[in-house]
Order: C-alpha cells, then structure tokens, then sequence
C-alpha cells in the first residue's frame, strides 16, 4: 500500500535526521562571564506607544550607548511564551535580558535557571536568586500623590477621573497615591475611577470610549494610565477640546513617558515618569561586580520616578503647592498609601469617597 | 451630556461601522457567498482610510479609498469562488488571516516608532437638535457619516427585499441552477454581489478608524468582523433588524463602562462575555426562522450538471 | 497520486512565499535574505528545530480536531476556544494536585481538559444538529465567550496571588512534561503525534470511522442505508473539540504551566492551512502541522535578525490558505456541500 510506503521512507529520513543532530550534542556550552557585552530587553509591544514599553528600551540603548555595550531589542513580543526568543538570545550570547513585562514573570526566571543567562524581571521579588534573577521594583506612589496635588488644585469642575487599562500593582499604586494626593488637597473633589478592561493595554478603541464617558460625567482632568491604550484617551481629549469653548478644556495626566512633543502636548499636564536609568545601570553594574541578584526599586526619593517638567501653562500657585507637598514627603509628614492589590484598592477608594459625605 | 446619553450616542457610533460591514456581508449571502473574511476586508479599510487621511487627504477622500479596497478584495472573493470554485470557507479564512497580518505589517513597517492620530474633522448637522434629553445627543449630535450609514444600510436592505435586483439576488442564492436556467448570468450576479458587499464592508472599516476612533492600531477591529457576519445571518439580511442589532451590540460594549461608574459590583470581564454570548442567544431562540439561503456556502458551478 | 498532492501543496506554498516576497519587497527588504534566515534559523540549526517541534504541537493537535470535524461535514472555527477551555480547566485543577504522583496529575489534567473542551463543541454540535444552526457562527462566538469568561476566571476564582499578571496558579518545573534527553521536545509533541496515528487508526479500522466519512460526505445517503448521521455529527465535533482542548493541556502541563489572562491561542486558522496542505490526509497533517509550527517560531525571532515586523508572518499564513482556497479541490471538499446533490435530491 502507498500509505505504508510512505511511512517506510519517513521512518529512514527520521532515522537520518536524528543521526545527523549527533555531533551537535556536543555543541552546547554556555560560558560564564563578568564583562557585560551585549545585554538585551523584551518588551510586549513597542516603542512607538512613548510609554512603557519605550522608556525601557529607550534608556537601555542610551546606557548601551554610553557604556558600549551592544543591545538587542526585541519589541512586540505580546503575551506569547517568549521562551523561544529567550532561547535565541542566549544562543546570541547575551549576558543579560531585561523581561520589560510581568506577563513573563514565570517564563524569564525559569529559564534563567535553565540556561544560566541571568533575567532581570519585574514586580516579581519572590523570583529573586542569586546570580541569576532581579527584580525592578516601582513604587510610584508618592509621586502620583504629586500629581494628585496638582489635579486637585487646577480642576475647575471639582471632577477628576482616573483612567486605567488594567489593575496591576504599578497602576495601583499610582492610583491609591494620586487619590490620597487630590483627597488631602481638597475633599470636595470628586474622583472617578474606571477600568478600560482587565488587560487592555493595547485597547485605544474602548479607551476612548471610556474616556467620553468619563468626560460627560464632568471630569476636567484625566489621569492615564494605560501605554498603548493611552492614546485612545488622548483621541478622546482632542476631540472634546476641538469642539469646546477653551474654559471647558479637559486636560490629561500621563505616565511613565514623555508625550509632550506629540499631540498630547497641547493639553499635557504633567506626567508620572518612569526613569530606567538608575535601575539598569544599577543591574549592569551588579552583574559585572558578581553580585547580581536583589531587587531595586524606583521611587521618589532615588529619581526613579518623578514629575515632568509641565508642558503647560500651570498656575506658580499650584506648583507651590505641588512643591510643599514633595517636601512633606520627603520629611515624613505626608504619608501616601502603598496599596497594590486591586480589591485593597476598591476598598481604600470606597473609604475615600465615604469620606466626602 | 451625561452618562447616559454619551452611553446611547457612543452606541449610536460604534452601530455604524458594524452595520455597514454587516448589510455587506448579507448582500454577499443572499447571493449564497459567505464571506468569513470580512474581519481582514475591515482592517484593510480601516488601514487603507487611515493612510489616505494621515498623508493629507480628507476624510471622505479616505472612505472612499477604504470602500475601493473592500471592492477590490470582494472582486478578488467573488472571481475566485465562481470561475476557480475556490472554496469560500477557505478562502475567507484566508483573507482573515492575511488582512490581518497586511496591515499590521504595513503600519509596523511604516509607523513604527510613533501613533500618529488624525485631527476630529467631521461636521455634525443635526447638532442643534442635540437639546433633547435622553436620546437628543445619540440621535442628532452625530457626525454626518452616522446618517450616511444609516441611509445606507435601511436603503440597500430596502433595494434587496423590494427591488428586482434584489429578487435575482435572492434567486441567485436559493437555486442558482434554476435562475440560471431563467436566463440570469448566476456567476455575474455572484461576483457583482461580492464587490457590492465588501466594499460597504471596506467602508465600515473606513468608518471605524476614521469616524469611530480616530486612528488606526493593528488589529484593532477585535472580533467584529465576525459579529458583523452573525448580525448578517441573524439579520436575516434584513436591513432594520441588521441596524437594530448593531446598535444593541454597541450598547452592550459600552454599558461596562457605564456600570463601572455607578458603582455596581460587576466585573469587566462579565460584560465584554454579554456581546458574544447575545448574539448565540439570539442564534439558539431564532434557531428554525433563521432560513439561509440554500446555496450558501456551496460552489456553484454552471458545468457540473446533475439532476 | 501522493507524488501530485505533495506537489500541489508545495506550489501553494511557494506561491504564498512569491506574494509574501512582493510584499517584503515593497516595505524595502531583500525577501531572499529574510527567506533564508527562516530555513537557517528552523531548519538548520539544532535549537531551531527543536523550537520548530515544540511549536509544531499545538497546531498538529488543532489541525487534528480540524480533519475531525471535516470528517463529519463540518467546520469546527471555535478550535481556540476550545484550547482555551481545555487550559483553563487543566490550569485550575493542577495546582490541587500537588500531592499526586506526577504522571497521575497529567492524566487529570489531560481528562479534565478533554472534557472542558469537549463540552464547548457540545454546544455548537447540538444547535447544530437539532435547530440547523450554521456551526460557523456558533463556534466562531463560543471562542470570544471562552476568551472573556477564561479572563474573569483567571481574574477571580483561579487567580495565584503571587503573581502580577494574572494567571492560574503555576505547576513547577519539576512536574512539568519531561523534555526528551537532552533536548526541549517535550512529551506533549510526542502526545500529539501519537493522537495522529490513532485517529488515523480509528478513521481507517473502525466502523465508525469508516461510516463518519460517509455521514459527511453524502448525509441523505448514509442516513437512507441507517448510518446514525446526527449522532456521528455530534461525537465528531465533541471529538474534535477534546482533541482541541490537549493544546491547551499542554500550555499548563509542558510549555508555560499556567495559563494567562489575555491569552490568544493563534491555532485555530492555521489549522485550517495545515488541513488543506494535507489534502485532508491524516499522514499529511504531521509535515504541514511541521510547516506551520516552523513559521510560528520564525514569527518570534526572525524579527529581531531581520527587522521584518512579526506580522509577516500571519500574513503569510494568511496567503497559504487564500492559495489553497484558488488550487481546485473540488475533489477535497465532501461532496455533500456541493449543490449538485442538493439541488437533484429531495
């Protein structure tokens, strides 16, 4: 019968091929160094949502710039098991990848362990092993209390709606800090919280719907989180101010990057920033003194995160406010909330608003 | 505006591309041809519009473009599954897939390292009547391409129950052997049906990025293609009840976002399942009256003659 | 005979390759360099093809569930979700059973996930058979209904807490399918081969599979002659569905261990591609199911060395199957579904 002819010859051309991965047995050998040569970064998507997935690989190629050092960027990884690319980075001999995402937050350590290339991951402290895994933390908090200053000195309807693409701990902390921020600098505001979906980063089409809606609930300025997503709410904003009388303007507050040279800059309050620099530097430094393996965390008071310079005009009455609050801070007087877990935080917006009443 | 009238009027808006892609693909069917790419004809509408605008030309420049796309790709389907008897399941499947993979490769490649957004620029002018409570705004305060979907959707659908062409298009997809036998080019009815079909397809996809959002992303039409498909079948290629789903579709998307901000307990994810588990809901309890038409889905091919 | 259907396929593929080529060329590439990268990077290098394997998995598993369904005259669209099912069940059982021996807790997890994925073809089968609904549309929204009701799953009752990103709670490396020695082939490829010879065994000695080909191919007849059409329609596309849902399995018990959130399984339509390359031939599927699995992993590191953008590639999927729907298969596609039949027939 042909089927049985066919399966004979594939039987010999199997044979064959396994003969000839032999000798490539033989191949595999990773070796260890100290000197950082070539790292990589990993990011879901890519650099053109000026957000996270670009201030990572932004500052990396800087500081690969500045310490020749080669980097390879691989963007618009998604959810998929990156294991694979992981595999090709290490074939490449890269000394270090940088997983830009916590949707890889079990495959990076894992195959760090594996194949011995170490992994620097995020929000996963638990991961942490030494040589092999660190964590980038980000506690942004205490600067979106900032910002929540700000909103809540220059909003004109008493509305401020906060805008998020998800609840992972990076947003949640900024929102519980930025609500504590427009609570404690006035009470009467009313804060909006919405959730675009449980993932949509990468969802402008809802976010822009979410963004109307929270408009026509009277918001005047929108805190953003949301990378790619962000542009849906920005959509949204541009499209409201076109057909509105200046006075009724809604303005937007941003995170992680830096849009003001988009079309964002025109209603662009400020902006959470996220500073890599300190961090990346910080692993590459740890890896080549072998002492790689502990968590860094980005935050206020180390520039990892700060408050960008207003591209706008903002009354000096808010900015002093904005200063003061900075300074109460960093002395302890002010304490912003440090709340990651998104049922914690329902229930810390919950209390706040049952203050008001 | 408040909520629930920015809720209605956003439904309104997100109806119109999902209606015109849904009477494109229902001509298409009632000629017996099921289109399973429409998702991929949408995007590259969407792209197409999108890139028109984007390098300076108007909106309606770019609608234009995006419905001339979608003909092209439903000559394409149409040629191919009357002269080459490709099959259409296939086929559509393909052009899914493929439209999908196009454009998101073409704006990677092109915008790769920036989202450009394009300047709001469409009139409304019903506006003034936009006083009216409740539904003023979803009603009269949208952009003149919401009434030109509309016009469309009810006045092709009128065309294809009462006009004669739509009574050979609805021969053509129940017995094509017999119409054919009546004297009418079955293949030509078919292939003109397809090009028709896609382009009002092409058009909603147009409108999407250029009307509804106001930019494009890959792979940002996320499953309407294939609600557009089921509003078609469900529809029963019936132009008022193809808009009233649509728009009960539209609502049930943006209602997450309502209900989140009055505070109710539900969980996002809940409501993106209630488009999707609707529409089967209305596929079960219609079940028996939904009549396709008999030919759909199957090769016509005037040489094989049996009987 | 074998000699021309292989031959027809290849022409497909190399016509997808031409277009692709073109369009490659258009956006300033050089398609030669980026073509022989692909076959360097699958083909000739040992990670390649072990990669290219493992990839190859879940789209034979899907193709397999694909060939069921047509079998039978039908079209089973929902394959993702039905992966989707399959995983989510695996994903919530396999961190309670921690306790059990390991190869206990793959039977588990393979029965729980075969039954969830059955299930969610049961529904499209029996609308089908006993209302007449298309099964394209039911299938086709039972995948969205899959994806949102997996995320509030993932999001609530399965969530691990020690983790970011949700996800279902994590099975340890250690419990995972072992990799054949000394490469990363895991077992679940070797699952997936053996479900192919055994469909291929069933199809062709048993009596049910013998009749399901009539039961698709020429319904009124086989009907006429006692066949059990509706009954066979329905134990295929629930076959088809289990069968499915082993992808899934393998996502939580080989490839990653747990399932996420967000997760878009992008088998479904290549299923169809690999179906159609094997001209609907069970032998055919494992070298098209290699074929796919190839261009899935080129997808993932071909754009770093190349700089194409990683939607090239479902797009040259794409291409394959829009070339396999011109190439004339009137001889492929079941008689049943033509209208000469119909028409004649009562």
């Amino acid at each position: 019968m042909k089927l049985i002819r066919l399966f004979r010859s594939g039987l010999i051309v199997g044979v064959l091929l396994s003969t000839a991965w032999m000798p490539w047995f033989a191949m595999d050998d990773v070796s260890a160094k100290t000197e950082v040569d070539k790292v990589a970064i990993v990011t879901p998507a890519s650099r053109s949502n000026q957000g996270w997935d670009q201030q990572g690989v932004d500052t990396l190629v800087a500081i690969g710039k500045d310490r020749d050092i080669e980097v390879e960027v691989v963007e618009n990884a998604g959810n998929d098991p990156i294991t694979p690319v992981l595999r090709d980075l290490a074939d490449d001999d890269v000394d270090l990848v940088f997983c830009h995402a916590s949707g890889y937050q079990s495959e990076c350590p894992e195959f760090a362990q594996s194949e011995g290339v170490p992994v620097v991951v995020i929000e996963n402290p638990d991961a942490v092993l030494d040589g092999l895994v660190a964590d980038i933390e980000t506690q942004a908090q205490k600067v979106a209390y900032l910002a929540g200053v700000m909103a809540a000195a220059e909003t004109k309807t008493g509305k401020v709606a906060i805008v998020v693409s998800g609840e992972p701990p990076t947003w949640n902390y900024m929102t519980a800090g930025f609500a504590q921020g427009v609570h404690d600098t006035n009470p009467d505001v009313e804060l909006i919280y919405s959730v675009i979906g449980e993932a949509a980063y990468d969802d402008s089409p809802n976010a822009k719907r979410v963004t109307e809606t929270v408009i026509a609930a009277g918001a005047d300025i929108v805190f953003g989180m949301g990378d790619g997503a962000s542009f849906g709410m920005i959509q949204a904003i541009r499209e409201h101010n076109a057909e509105s009388e200046d006075e009724q303007a809604v303005r937007f507050i941003d995170v992680i990057g830096d849009k003001s040279d988009s079309e964002a800059g025109e209603f662009l309050m400020t902006s959470v920033l996220f500073d890599y620099t300190g961090a990346y530097t910080t692993m590459i430094d740890d890896l080549e003194a072998g002492t790689f393996g502990s968590v860094y965390t980005m935050n206020l008071e180390n520039e990892g995160v700060r408050l960008l310079e207003p591209p706008i005009e903002i009354d000096p009455a808010t900015m002093e406010q904005v200063e003061k609050a900075r300074q109460g801070i960093l002395d302890g007087t002010i304490t912003v909330p440090t709340i990651s877990d998104a049922e914690e935080l329902e229930t810390f917006l919950d209390d706040l608003a049952g203050d008001q009443e | 505006m408040n909520v629930i009238e920015t809720l209605l009027a956003s439904a309104m808006l997100a109806a119109a591309p999902l209606m015109l892609a849904a009477i494109g693909e229902a001509i298409g069917q009632r000629s017996g041809q099921l289109n399973l790419g429409v998702e991929g004809v949408m995007l590259l509408g969407a792209f197409t519009g999108f890139v028109v605008v984007e390098a300076g030309g108007t909106v309606s420049a770019g609608l234009v473009a995006a419905m001339i796309i979608g003909m092209v790709v439903g000559a394409g389907f149409g040629l191919a599954t009357t002269l080459l008897s490709a099959n259409q399941i296939v086929l559509g499947l393909g052009v899914a897939l493929a439209g999908e993979g196009a454009t998101g490769y073409l704006f990677r490649e092109r915008f790769g390292l920036s989202q450009p957004l394009l300047d709001a620029g469409m009139s409304r002018p019903l506006h003034h009547f936009a006083g009216i409570p409740v539904v003023g705004p979803a009603l009269f305060d949208q952009r003149w391409f919401v009434y030109l979907a509309w016009a469309l959707v009810v006045g092709i659908g009128a065309w294809m129950r009462y006009g004669r062409p739509g009574l050979i298009l609805r021969a053509a997809g129940e017995s094509p052997f017999a119409t054919e036998a009546a004297g009418v080019d079955v293949q030509r009815v078919r292939v003109i049906a397809a090009i028709v079909g896609q382009g009002l397809v092409g058009l909603g996809g147009g409108a999407l990025s250029l009307v509804e959002v106001g930019f494009f992303t890959p792979g940002m039409t996320v499953g309407i293609g294939f609600i557009a498909i089921a509003i078609a079948m469900v529809g029963q290629q019936r132009p008022l009840r193809i808009a009233g789903l649509a728009i009960v579709f539209g609502l049930l998307r943006g209602s997450g976002t309502a209900i989140q901000l009055t505070n109710v307990d539900v969980q996002t994810e809940f409501l993106e399942l209630l488009p999707y588990a609707g529409v089967l809901v209305l596929v079960v309890l219609m079940g028996r009256q939904v009549r396709l038409p008999r030919a759909l889905g199957l090769a016509y091919d005037r040489e094989s003659r049996n009987a | 005979m074998v000699i021309r259907s292989a031959a027809q396929s290849l022409l497909v593929v190399v016509g997808a390759f031409v277009s692709g080529a073109v369009v490659l060329l258009l956006t300033g590439h050089n398609p030669l360099l980026v073509y022989l990268e692909l076959i360097e990077r699958t083909l000739l290098r040992r990670s390649g093809i072990e990669e290219s394997l493992v990839a190859m998995s879940p789209v034979l598993l899907a193709a397999i569930a694909a060939w069921i369904a047509s079998r039978v005259g039908m079209w089973n669209i929902g394959i993702d979700g039905q992966i989707v099912a399959g995983a989510v069940a695996a994903g919530a059982i396999a961190p309670h059973l921690g306790a059990w021996p390991v190869w206990l807790m793959w039977l588990a997890c393979a029965v729980a996930g075969v039954i969830a994925g059955a299930l969610w073809a049961l529904i499209p089968a029996m609308l089908r058979v006993r209302r007449g609904v298309n099964e394209i549309v039911t299938t086709i929204m039972m995948t969205y209904v899959a994806y949102s009701s997996a995320s509030w799953l993932i999001k609530g009752a399965l969530k691990d807490d020690e983790m970011v990103a949700p996800a279902t709670r994590i099975v340890d490396v250690a419990r995972r399918l072992p990799e054949l020695p000394s490469t990363r082939i895991h077992i679940g490829v070797l699952v997936a081969v053996v479900a192919c010879l055994t469909v291929w065994i069933l199809s062709r000695w048993t009596a049910i599979g013998m009749l399901s080909r009539v039961a698709g191919e020429a319904p009124r007849a086989a009907h006429r002659i006692g066949v059990p059409v509706d009954r066979y329609v329905v134990t295929a596309f629930v076959a088809s569905g289990g069968v499915a849902a082993l992808a899934g399995v393998n996502e939580v018990i080989a490839v990653r261990g747990s399932v996420q959130a967000d997760w878009r399984p992008p088998y479904g339509l290549a299923a169809f591609g690999v179906l159609f390359l094997a001209r609907r031939q069970v032998a055919g599927l494992i070298p098209a199911a290699l074929l796919l699995g190839m261009l899935e992993y080129g997808a993932t590191v071909l754009p770093r060395s190349t700089g194409v953008a990683p939607n090239f590639f479902p797009l040259l999927e794409g291409l394959i199957l829009v070339f396999l729907a011109i190439v004339n298969w009137r001889r492929i596609v079941p008689r049943g579904r033509s209208l000469a039949r119909s028409e004649g027939a009562t």
